[in-house]
């Protein structure tokens, strides 16, 4: 009886927090949180193998090209928020935005996430999460955290809420081009380079 | 329901504080030193049971029982399994007493207690806990295990309440408050019940935490007395007359914490007390290890840090501090200092000497006099450590190699440091046999690249201020039982603490993050993170027996006896550190960005779920080496 009590209390107590969060995101005007518990735990590491890091990697961004764009952190020319700039062994060269995301990451996010963002045990990969994720959405569970509760496995997962961590919250955009670039296959796992004239 | 709950947990923080003013004010509480677990001394000698983490209060992990034994290990099987519920990293080990068994998880801190005859669950407890804790534990939720003492089953829960609950019923006998999730505080370890007190600690060193060893009564779980790590004398419970600095066996003198930290920075000093404890009971006092101080970055904390990174022993009726020793002042790497103080008894240069030692996160073995910590030995048990040379003996203090040091680096990447934050080994317990006189130690073999940066304390967030890539460490290996192809991460080996020899080393592919047991058949058990138990010979490492328990082995291996057969059980569950560091691979730094070693991921390997596996031998196997031993012994 009372376990039964604790437990309605608890799913009542995620769907409140979830549909708070569907609220923030909604103004975004994206999709809201599909559960998605492929990369959660169930299943950890999913398919961010690094082999398909390394064959995405060829398709780095051409940062010759000059870029214009009037955004706070300077994209590349196909309105990517990054730029990254691989030889063929791997070594890359990223833009300030890039290289201020991989530390403050490094800083703030890697405890759980771990260092490539391709998550741990308890937290999921960001290279998978971010697939398909807006900019809105994302800035939103930074902010706000994220409590999930497994009906499956009866688990919680939570990212709590950065909003009122300056350091991670006065950078959004770079952690944003960071994962975005590791997201995309842009930037393969690994310590980037700076590149010379932060282009 | 809840409420009153809330109510309740309110009014113990309430008598906590009460209490804690009580002792600032100088009144003395009348100690009541009882004969309450004077029994735990004495339970602890009958090899049948397996009632503290450390098997004993000498954290030997080490087993009288021979039944299994190095002719018949090859024939163990599993007996039966559990499977916990629980997905996430599984540390710790099984208790047992008489006919029942006592396992925890990981958050949300289930505990069961399991009839050993019919692998029925007697009953079960599960703590309705907040889930905002689970973020504001740095890796993983794991729990280290349970303690018993006084008919009492004591659970330390994540969000850092220590429960008491009724050995035969799991009753709820009562509940303390320790800390506050919402600062950063939060608890993993396994308490330690020493006479008429529990004893625990608490966690938070990546959140700024400033650490405390806190001893409740068993009776009623009231305060008795709480020691910080960092800040005045008296908060310490250290006496600047009494209290011996192990290196110039000298008092330590007036504020010797504050003196060593910048202005207020000791309040946010770390110095957490997550690791395992022990006890000696003739001398009456208890080791234990503090953690990393404060933020990661060097440079934001100048000064040694005292005392963050340091072995303490006290008085567990006071806790008032005999002796200290800190091993790595001004820590700029994160090596922790919390892991277990293993006591024996050994000879050293021809004299009999109560030792400690302890396998630090730095890389070096301490072999250390208990009585007054003088520092005897002081070895790399790894042969790849190269962030300092050696312990200058006379100082205390490890000579440094300006090339690994992160200090005055703010921004720059400092690459190639062995090992990495992950230590040369972490909390995995190691084991010693008396018989050889050797001890059994899993160790991680990874190094890593460090870059400190700059940041700012806010209560409850995380205080990390460094950004870290780990990979494996150098082929080299001293002594190898067998050829290993391949980058490597991990290695168990037998290691010599009154010379700082290496005996032996058996290469493993990850970390190994198991406690290990040693026993009296001359079996040294232990798990690795593909989920393998292997059984080896204490005294050639040779491998007797293998199995893959369904997940990654992150938990002790413990030994028991029931119905006249040894048992062995160990739970699996990846997760933990190891499961950040290695669920996703490591980058090796040589191979260039993006591509990793010769060697696959983990998850090639295991997957998560906590499932308690527990091996025995055949019936007719069993009472032909009791038969044998017992001719022997005539």
């Amino acid at each position: 009886m009372t376990r039964t009590r604790q437990t309605i209390t608890a799913v009542l107590f995620a769907v409140a927090t979830a549909s708070l969060a569907g609220a923030a995101f909604a103004a975004d005007g994206d999709e809201p949180i599909v559960n998605d518990y492929s990369s959660m735990g169930a299943e950890y590491g999913s398919s961010d193998s690094d082999k398909a890091d390394e064959s995405k990697a060829s398709v780095s961004n051409d940062s010759s090209a000059s870029s214009s764009t009037s955004a706070a952190v300077e994209g590349d020319d196909e309105g990517n928020p990054y730029k990254v700039d691989c030889d063929g062994e791997g070594s890359c060269k990223v833009s300030e935005a890039v290289m201020i995301g991989y530390e403050k990451f490094g800083n703030h996010c890697a405890q759980c996430h771990a260092q490539n963002a391709e998550g741990s045990t308890f937290a999921p990969s960001l290279v998978q999460r971010l697939k398909g994720m807006g900019q809105g959405r994302f800035t939103a569970a930074v902010a706000g955290g994220v409590t999930r509760l497994d009906s499956t496995t009866g688990q919680y997962s939570v990212m709590p809420a950065w909003s009122e961590n300056e350091d991670v919250m006065s950078h959004m955009q770079q952690l944003w081009a960071f994962l975005k670039a590791r997201s995309d296959g842009a930037l393969p796992a690994g310590r980037p380079q700076r590149m010379d004239n932060n282009g | 329901m809840k409420s009153i709950q809330a109510k309740g947990a309110l009014r113990l923080a309430t008598a906590a504080v009460a209490v804690s003013t009580l002792m600032a004010s100088g009144i003395v509480l009348a100690q009541d030193s009882s004969a309450k677990s004077s029994d735990l001394v004495e339970m602890q000698k009958d090899p049948g049971n397996w009632i503290m983490w450390g098997g004993q209060y000498n954290g030997q992990r080490y087993s009288e029982l021979d039944q299994i034994n190095t002719e018949n290990a090859g024939q163990l099987s599993p007996a039966w399994t559990f499977s916990t519920g629980v997905l996430r990293g599984h540390e710790g080990g099984p208790l047992v007493l008489g006919d029942t068994m006592y396992i925890s998880t990981p958050f949300p801190n289930k505990v069961f207690a399991i009839d050993l005859e019919s692998h029925a669950i007697k009953w079960k407890y599960e703590p309705t806990q907040n889930p905002q804790v689970i973020p504001v534990m740095c890796c993983d939720t794991v729990n280290r295990g349970l303690a018993y003492g006084d008919g009492k089953i004591f659970l330390q829960q994540a969000d850092t309440t220590l429960v008491a609950l009724d050995q035969k019923t799991g009753k709820v006998a009562w509940k303390s408050v320790n800390g506050d999730p919402s600062k950063g505080q939060t608890a993993t370890n396994a308490p330690l019940v020493i006479k008429d007190k529990v004893i625990t600690g608490i966690s938070g060193g990546e959140f700024g935490v400033r650490g405390y060893l806190t001893a409740y009564n068993i009776d009623d779980g009231k305060m008795a007395w709480r020691a910080y790590s960092t800040g005045p004398d008296d908060t310490m419970l250290i006496d600047p007359e009494k209290t011996i600095d192990a290196v110039t066996q000298k008092p330590v003198g007036k504020d010797s914490s504050l003196k060593s930290w910048e202005g207020d920075q000791w309040k946010i000093g770390g110095g957490t007390t997550w690791g395992w404890f022990t006890y000696d009971p003739e001398l009456d006092l208890l080791y234990y290890g503090t953690g990393n101080p404060g933020t990661w970055n060097p440079t934001q904390r100048p000064g040694d840090n005292k005392y963050s990174m340091t072995i303490f022993a006290r008085n567990p009726d006071t806790g008032e501090a005999k002796w200290l020793y800190q091993m790595t002042p001004h820590d700029e790497w994160d090596y922790d200092g919390v892991n277990e103080k293993i006591l024996v008894d050994q000879e050293i240069d021809g004299k009999e000497r109560k030792l400690v030692v302890h396998f630090d996160r730095n890389g070096f073995a301490y072999t250390q006099d208990r009585t007054n910590g003088e520092l005897l030995v002081a070895e790399k048990y790894d042969p790849s450590v190269n962030w300092a040379t050696k312990i200058d003996m006379k100082t205390g203090r490890p000579q440094m190699v300006s090339e690994y040091s992160t200090e005055g680096k703010v921004d720059q990447n400092v690459t190639d440091i062995c090992p990495a934050a992950l230590g040369s080994k972490d909390q995995q317990p190691a084991s010693y046999s008396p018989k050889t006189g050797l001890f059994y130690v899993p160790t991680n073999h990874v190094c890593m690249d460090y870059e400190p940066t700059k940041v700012d304390y806010t209560a409850g967030q995380p205080y990390v201020g460094a950004t870290l890539a780990m990979y494996p460490g150098p082929d080299e290996i001293t002594n190898p039982v067998k050829k290993f192809e391949g980058k490597r991460m991990g290695t168990f080996i037998a290691y010599d603490a009154t010379t700082g020899e290496i005996k032996w080393s058996i290469p493993e592919r990850f970390s190994v993050w198991s406690g290990a047991l040693a026993t009296a058949g001359d079996v040294v058990f232990y798990g690795t993170l593909e989920g393998y138990l292997k059984a080896v010979d204490s005294k050639t490492g040779e491998e007797l027996y293998s199995f893959k328990t369904p997940s990654g082995i992150i938990g002790n291996v413990n030994t028991w006896k029931y119905n006249g057969k040894q048992y062995v059980g160990v739970l699996s569950g990846i997760g933990g550190w190891a499961g950040i560091g290695m669920a996703a691979g490591l980058t090796d730094p040589n191979a260039g960005l993006g591509a990793v070693g010769g060697y696959k991921d983990l998850k090639n390997y295991t997957q998560l779920g906590g499932v308690l596996t527990v091996f025995t031998l055949p019936d007719s196997v069993a009472q032909k080496a009791d038969a044998s031993s017992k001719v022997a012994s005539k």
